[in-house]
């Protein structure tokens, strides 16, 4: 009996010790990831990989960074020729959602159930990456829409922060009379008016028919509430609302227009917190607060919001994927990670805290989960359809469309996209 | 003799190879691409004429791509060709800082197109930028605009900064076209009572027609690809005024996953290029 008992617990022993070494070499089994990344994150994400393979030297990830238009090409050549990295750095909406709907990437869906990413991400952050019926990607931050202000100028004719869309008008034509022009904002690329267009069209359509027109169920042409946005817009640029020459300005470079005074207000995502102290102007003077929409029971409105994910490639292998997701919960553990600091902000973790460069940010998080979000407009729609309401918006300004017919330019894209993607 | 016979095409093989692998093919399957509606995964459906025929009938952006491209081509012949001509011949006469002056002319040459982009842009910024200042200054304020956001007036604001780029290299050409002209032939010239403009006229540009030939290929195709200098100026608007067919091939393809569509253009670009250089070489070249 006692002998029969030495030799089970010796094979029981055994057992585990084989056991053991062979988690330990399947734990140390070489993995290589590629990953494409954008030129801008590229001095703090080389510090984190080295940092990272130096408490894994069984991984190795290898980083290519691009610019913002050549990341994007060269996912679309990389996909069409079946050579996509590991993991890739991703924007949402339609920008993403082309992978998942050609079945590139790796649906992360029973993946987070299993992990338990409800309890660990912002469930906005969950539901912008989920995209195509599929979880498409690890959300990394998220950046939401509010309006910075110069709280200086606001003191100096005594404006109080608009709570309605009336006091916003208000605001507007005070600081117009007294020679401020009330919006910067750059249309080189669409996208920044369209901020602007986006908040209007949550005011007037609501949060519903908002969200009908983003999916494109709702037919642009006959809404009277694009009609209204388009209007209100055409107004605003008229009155001298917007930054001269705004049309063709680049969207980086109107900040200048608030850092001098000559502008009090920009539509912007909490980077431009460290955009401020970046530019080495006084934090004191700036602060934000959610467009005034009132799409909320409050008078608040929902906030424009997009997210910025990482996709993985559908046919990683287990032991690639165990590495990415390790990665990344090492890249977003302040306590781990020495570069935490200089990662995009603000992160989509729950509970997570903003660092001290983005100080002026500071309830932001708090703020979106009031006023709740929704997807912004050039995430929502397709690229070419995005296009089509940019050229709309030239045109209203420059009073080559009538604000009437601008939605019918933007159906019409709608329907030539729908016609060729059948 | 078998021998012999293979011989030079042996030496040729690398650079066909390699020219066939880069150039041949790619171009080739790009037109293949074009007959079809692909999303750039997934299964191509061909389409036969139809990218081109709704490039041609129902694409407002495209027509006005091509005749931006059509304009580009014109303003670039004319004022490129004029200028650095113009430039290359009254510095190649002997005076004092000439060497200086060369190099002030062909410094821009030298400066990425998206660099050049950013300081013009800046140049035409309505605020603050050198430009309006110079008309405020001089007490013209009448005449500042808004200049890259007037449709009308973008895509040649544009084509100036592009110029101010552009003419060093024409240039140099010229200049390296003017030296093999023999002083012999001009002195002959004014010895027989031409004066400076028809010694221009009748000896020098006659004499600089291989220079010609190569300035025009290269300003034609340099026109048609205008990309890189209106995607940091303008991105192609406002309203679509300043788009060309690079940059729209580049949307099509990159933005819109429409790889046929985008392949379609390309093949627009190629053709046109063909049919407007091939016969001006041919021409040209008919005397040798």
């Amino acid at each position: 009996m006692k002998r029969t008992l030495c030799v089970l617990t010796g094979t029981a022993i055994l057992a585990s010790m084989l056991c053991g070494a062979a988690v330990t070499a399947a734990a140390e089994e070489p993995v290589e990831i590629s990953f494409w990344s954008l030129a801008q994150r590229k001095d703090f994400e080389d510090e984190i990989i080295a940092a990272y393979m130096e408490e894994n030297p069984n991984v190795t990830i290898t980083p290519t960074y691009y610019s913002t238009d050549d990341i994007k090409a060269n996912l679309k050549v990389a996909a069409s020729s079946n050579t996509l990295p590991d993991m890739w750095y991703n924007w949402g909406g339609s920008l993403a959602s082309y992978y998942p709907e050609n079945g590139l990437t790796y649906d992360f869906t029973e993946y987070a159930k299993e992990n338990g990413w409800e309890e660990k991400y912002l469930g906005s952050a969950l539901e912008l990456c989920t995209l195509e019926g599929q979880l498409c990607g690890i959300p990394q931050s998220i950046a939401m829409m509010a309006v910075w202000y110069r709280q200086d100028i606001f003191d100096q004719y005594g404006i109080e922060v608009p709570k309605t869309f009336e006091e916003l008008e208000a605001a507007c034509a005070t600081l117009k009379e007294n020679g401020v022009t009330p919006f910067a904002t750059g249309g080189q690329f669409g996208w920044h008016v369209m901020r602007y267009i986006q908040d209007l069209l949550e005011y007037y359509a609501g949060a519903e028919e908002h969200d009908a027109l983003g999916l494109m169920q709702s037919d642009w042409s006959s809404q009277e509430a694009v009609t209204k946005t388009f209007e209100k817009y055409k107004e605003w640029s008229d009155k001298g609302y917007f930054n001269e020459g705004f049309i063709t300005e680049d969207p980086n470079d109107c900040r200048m227009y608030l850092y001098n005074g000559t502008c009090a207000m920009i539509i912007d995502s909490p980077t431009m917190a460290q955009q401020i102290v970046g530019a080495e102007q006084d934090p004191a003077l700036y602060s934000y607060f959610a467009f005034p929409s009132e799409t909320n029971e409050d008078g608040t409105g929902r906030m424009a919001a997009y997210v910025k994910m990482t996709q993985v490639n559908a046919n990683v292998t287990d032991a690639q994927l165990a590495a990415i997701t390790d990665f990344w919960s090492y890249y977003y553990d302040s306590e781990r990670n020495a570069a935490f600091g200089s990662i995009e902000q603000p992160i989509a973790l729950k509970g997570a805290e903003l660092p001290e460069s983005y100080a002026l940010a500071e309830g932001i998080m708090e703020l979106m989960d009031a006023c709740g979000i929704y997807t912004q407009t050039d995430q929502a729609l397709p690229a070419e359809v995005a296009d089509q309401l940019f050229a709309a918006q030239d045109g209203i300004a420059l009073g080559e469309i009538a604000p009437a017919d601008a939605g019918t330019t933007v159906q019409n894209g709608i329907v030539t996209y729908q016609a060729e993607n059948q | 003799m078998k021998k012999k016979k293979w011989k030079p095409y042996l030496f040729i093989l690398p650079a066909f190879v390699i020219f066939s692998a880069v150039v041949v093919i790619p171009t080739v399957y790009s037109l293949y691409l074009s007959f079809f509606s692909w999303k750039g995964v997934g299964a191509k459906e061909f389409v036969g004429l139809k990218n081109y025929i709704n490039l041609f009938t129902v694409d407002p952006v495209f027509l006005t791509a091509l005749r931006n491209n059509l304009i580009w081509i014109v303003l670039n012949v004319v004022f490129t060709v004029s200028v650095s001509l113009l430039l290359a011949v009254a510095l190649s006469k002997s005076f004092k800082g000439r060497v200086v002056y060369r190099a002030i002319f062909y410094i821009p040459y030298m400066l990425s197109l998206v660099v050049v982009g950013v300081i013009w842009k800046w140049m035409y910024n309505p605020n603050m930028g050198f430009i309006n200042e110079i008309f405020d200054v001089a007490g013209l304020g009448g005449l500042k605009q808004n200049w890259l956001s007037t449709p009308k007036i973008a895509l040649y604001c544009v084509f100036i900064a592009a110029l101010w780029q552009g003419v060093g290299q024409p240039m140099v050409l010229f200049l390296a076209g003017l030296q093999t002209i023999p002083v012999s032939l001009t002195e002959a010239a004014r010895i027989d009572g031409a004066g400076s403009v028809k010694a221009f006229f009748y000896i020098t540009l006659p004499m600089l027609k291989e220079t010609f030939v190569i300035v025009l290929a290269t300003l034609i195709i340099a026109a048609m690809k205008v990309y890189d200098i209106i995607k940091v100026m303008t991105g192609g608007g406002p309203i679509n005024a300043t788009e060309t067919l690079a940059s729209y091939m580049y949307s099509q393809t990159f933005s819109y996953s429409n790889f046929g569509k985008g392949s379609a253009i390309a093949s627009v670009m190629l053709l046109m290029m063909v049919f407007i250089i091939v016969p001006y070489v041919m021409y040209t070249a008919r005397d040798e």
